[in-house]
């Protein structure tokens, strides 16, 4: 009798353990393992291109304390400081050494990239350029995907889907797909997927850290990687035109950001929408390109006033910034934000509803203690409802400086 | 098929082909952080493309196509000209820090960003001060962002922002626990360190006390019920005046279980215990008003006002509470937030009733009282159905425009109210001396009433 008792819990033990190790649940995936396959995945992308080229899309990693505005100019390279000095008064400010590499504009006549500060803004980190504006008007650091040949070019997008999840891989290919729509119509800028920039900095490594940036207009991804983790802050997003058709179906860029914004705002009960909307028009984004390091005063509904089902909403709509990314990035990432969600604020101006299938012209924001993000249809004299410009930010760990120890 | 897209995407923008840029608005945002002795701030100035001929013609004074040094450094100072800045009431002159300008042909494309950076000392002021940023730079074709850093300095912690529909107006309101100018505002201050959850409590206290200074719609209240306190119910109208003792009694009492109601729910509130949607209580308080206006009008519950005052006080607290919903801080400096706060309240609130006692009292023993009594009662009576109207439909009306004009005189009216008892209260004493001398029927004498 003993001996079958024990013969039983023996075996029962056995199972359990069995069952521990091998089931991993929902196949958590690990992340030094994800930081592997991109570098694998970089690491082809960057074999399969010339030697000119490859000089031309890899740049040395320099961490700064803080990233910084700086200003180029339309026709030429960055007229700005290079190496990240806070902007100056005017003057002229010609390109620095170590920004020689290719970034020739599409159009417009060449430039030297000498003379006086150039209009756009763009946010400088080192040698890295995070913007919203067309190629053509802040160069990015890279090569464009019009400059790799078909095989390069799958190399660089298959990198792009190692690096982000599904759902991120086909937003980026949806404002992609939106610039095309809009380049179709004739622009005097660089337009279209073939402008989109890809850019290294660092050698891509599983353990030391480095980053890679992927963007143009309406665009802006900054993937740094510090052995097991994965910062995709600061990134920015947007559409323009937001609906369009490609391969006869209908597309509509960023079409979850803004339903489950508007499916949070109806879950309120009047007194939280009084708290949630704001009495007054925002009319652009506060914290762009040029922006870093600074917080400004929350205001909005805190989620400490939500209820459970309104939390789960909440950080529903923040996944779609945060799970651009691959998962094994994104669930520590979301876990931080769980941690802070109590002092984390939602906050609208504008129309409480939307066309069905279009989005909406109302501008949100939501900030917690290690997140920005700012959902801002772009009412700058067309429709606003077709032309939108996110960004996801966090003030404590923007180009993933804190995992970087040096 | 490309061709509908074409149409499509044509139709649904402007003309102009650069439509992903900004067209027609002028774009000015301001990002203002707040330090102990000083304001600064940066201000980004973005011309559309419809705009940018106006705007560079603005700058580039002598049209050569340049924007030389001086013409921007003109430039940017007409633009802090066009803004008023101020410090508790007091004009700041911001000064110029540094200037960015792009070229003309970037803004012509609705994308040159101007930089315009400036600050602006703070004269020596209390720890709650409230900084008020407008923007009048060309108001018709702009559109204003406004916003405040986090302050740096873990003294300075913001306490409510404002601003107007389009952000061309933005107060910003903060308390500082630190700012001593003194040995013994030093040493002041270190005691209070070391009572830290209670070192709010003065800034508390004058924010309670502003609140309710603002809050014309408690004070009417308040007020409204005061009117018929000196008086006595004859049958369903108010006859004379109930002598100094009842008054006194009665003005106590209304007094006293109104700030006992308001208290109670107030702590509840603030405290998270309670919470009721904003809109009812608004309307409620509105109410409430109109209660008190029609009882001053003619006798609805005499006796009883004590009750009405203690019952609509507790409506009145529930909207106080909002002020300290989103303070953010630990049990103790809460608790000790909501008693600074209350006590602020408690203060003003005494302050205006000790201010239209005297008057109360004096002109309610003359026949001339019934005026002051029906326009007072008329006057918050509209006040209360304008309310109503406004916070049930969301309808905007004069209502408080008016009201705010009066409030804001509110002392001198005070002031003027005494003068006028005091003559009142002469010309009816020697009326009435006169009526003895002559045995003629005194005026507005009544029989003893019961009250």
């Amino acid at each position: 009798m003993s001996k079958f008792v024990l013969l039983a819990s023996a075996s029962a033990l056995l199972c359990v353990t069995a069952f521990g190790f091998f089931d991993q649940g929902k196949d958590t995936p690990k992340a030094a393992n994800q930081t592997q396959a991109i570098v694998t995945a970089t690491t082809a992308f960057l074999n399969s291109l010339s030697a000119d080229q490859r000089q031309k899309v890899q740049f040395p990693f320099t961490p700064q304390k803080t990233a910084t505005a700086a200003r180029f100019a339309r026709t030429g390279g960055p007229g700005g400081p290079g190496r990240g000095g806070p902007m100056q008064g005017p003057g002229a400010r010609p390109g620095t050494p170590g920004q020689q590499n290719g970034q020739h504009p599409g159009r417009g006549p060449g430039g030297s990239g000498m003379g006086p500060g150039g209009g756009f803004i763009g946010e400088q980190y080192g040698q890295a350029v995070w913007s919203n504006f067309p190629v053509s008007d802040v160069p990015r650091p890279g090569l464009r995907m019009g400059s790799l040949s078909a095989a390069q070019r799958d190399a660089a997008m298959h990198l792009l889907q190692v690096a982000l999840s599904a759902e991120g891989y086909q937003k980026v290919l949806d404002i992609m797909g939106s610039d095309q729509a809009l380049s179709e119509t004739g622009t005097p800028y660089c337009s279209g997927t073939a402008c989109y920039t890809i850019g290294i900095f660092g050698e891509p490594s599983s353990t030391k850290p480095w980053m890679l940036e992927f963007g143009g207009h309406h665009l802006g991804l900054n993937l740094t990687m510090a052995g097991e983790h994965g910062v995709i802050t600061p990134t920015l997003t947007g559409a323009q035109p937001a609906v369009y058709t490609s391969n006869g179906k209908t597309v509509r860029a960023l079409a979850r950001e803004n339903d489950k914004a508007f499916a949070l705002l109806d879950a309120l009960d009047a007194n939280q929408r009084r708290r949630a909307i704001l009495n007054y028009e925002i009319h652009d984004l506060v914290l762009g390109p040029g922006h870093a390091g600074e917080t400004i005063q929350p205001e909005g509904l805190k989620a400490f006033d939500m209820n459970e089902q309104q939390r789960a909403m909440l950080l529903d709509v923040i996944s779609e910034w945060t799970g651009i990314v691959n998962e094994a990035y994104a669930i520590p990432r979301m876990a931080e934000i769980k941690a802070g969600l109590n002092e984390t604020y939602f906050a609208w101006s504008g129309p409480t509803s939307h066309e069905p299938g279009r989005n909406g012209s109302a501008y949100y924001r939501i900030q917690g203690p290690k997140l920005v993000i700012e959902f801002s249809p772009q009412g700058v004299g067309g429709d606003p409802t077709m032309h939108v410009h996110t960004m996801y930010r966090d003030p404590t760990n923007d180009y993933g400086r804190r995992f970087i120890t040096d | 098929m490309k061709t509908k897209l074409v149409i499509l995407v044509a139709a649904l923008s402007f003309a102009l082909p650069v439509f992903a840029h900004r067209l027609d608005e002028y774009l000015q945002a301001i990002i203002v952080s707040v330090e102990q002795g000083q304001i600064r701030a940066s201000m980004r100035l973005i011309p559309g493309v419809a705009v940018s001929a106006a705007v560079i013609g603005a700058i580039d004074i002598n049209g050569d196509g340049v924007l030389s040094e001086a013409e921007q450094q003109i430039y940017a100072q007409k633009v802090l000209r066009d803004l008023s800045l101020s410090i508790d009431g007091q004009p700041l002159k911001p000064r110029l820090s540094s200037v960015s300008f792009p070229a003309p042909a970037d803004m012509k494309e609705g994308t040159g960003e101007i930089h315009i950076d400036f600050a602006a000392d703070l004269p020596a002021g209390g720890s709650h001060r409230t900084l008020i940023i407008e923007n009048h730079h060309e108001p018709r074709m702009s559109v204003y962002l406004m916003n405040c850093l986090v302050p740096q300095d873990r003294d300075i912690q913001i306490v409510a922002q404002n601003r107007n529909q389009n952000q061309s107006y933005y107060r910003v309101e903060y308390v500082r626990s630190g700012g001593g100018q003194d040995a013994w505002t030093s040493r002041w201050r270190s005691t209070l360190t070391a009572l830290a959850p209670f070192a709010g409590v003065p800034s508390m206290f004058r924010l309670g006390m502003r609140h309710i200074a603002e809050g014309t719609d408690h004070l009417l209240f308040l007020i409204a019920l005061l009117l018929p306190a000196p008086l006595l119910a004859v049958r369903s109208h108010w006859a004379a005046f109930g002598g100094l003792r009842h008054s006194l009694i009665q003005i106590l009492r209304v007094v006293t279980a109104f700030t006992l109601g308001h208290s109670i729910t107030l702590a509840l509130g603030a405290s998270g215990l309670v919470s009721l949607p904003e809109r009812p209580v608004e309307v409620l308080i509105a109410f409430s008003i109109l209660i008190s206006a029609a009882h001053a009008l003619r006798p609805l519950f005499p006796g009883r006002e004590p009750i009405i005052a203690g019952g609509f006080g507790l409506v009145h607290g529930l909207a106080f509470a909002t002020t300290l919903q989103n303070l953010g801080v630990g049990v103790w400096q809460r608790i000790a937030s909501i008693l600074g706060f209350n006590l602020g309240i408690e203060t003003m609130q005494l302050i205006v009733v000790a201010a239209i006692l005297p008057s109360l009292i004096i002109l309610s023993r003359t026949p001339a009282y019934t005026v002051f009594r029906f326009t007072g009662a008329l006057f918050a009576g509209f006040a209360s159905l304008g309310w109503i109207i406004e916070r049930l439909f969301d309808v905007p009306d004069l209502v408080d425009v008016v009201v705010d004009r009066v409030a804001v005189r509110g002392a001198w009216i005070a002031a003027f109210l005494l003068v006028i008892s005091i003559v009142a209260w002469f010309r009816h004493d020697r009326q009435n001396r006169r009526n003895i001398i002559t045995e003629k029927p005194a005026l507005a004498e009544s029989e003893p009433a019961v009250a």
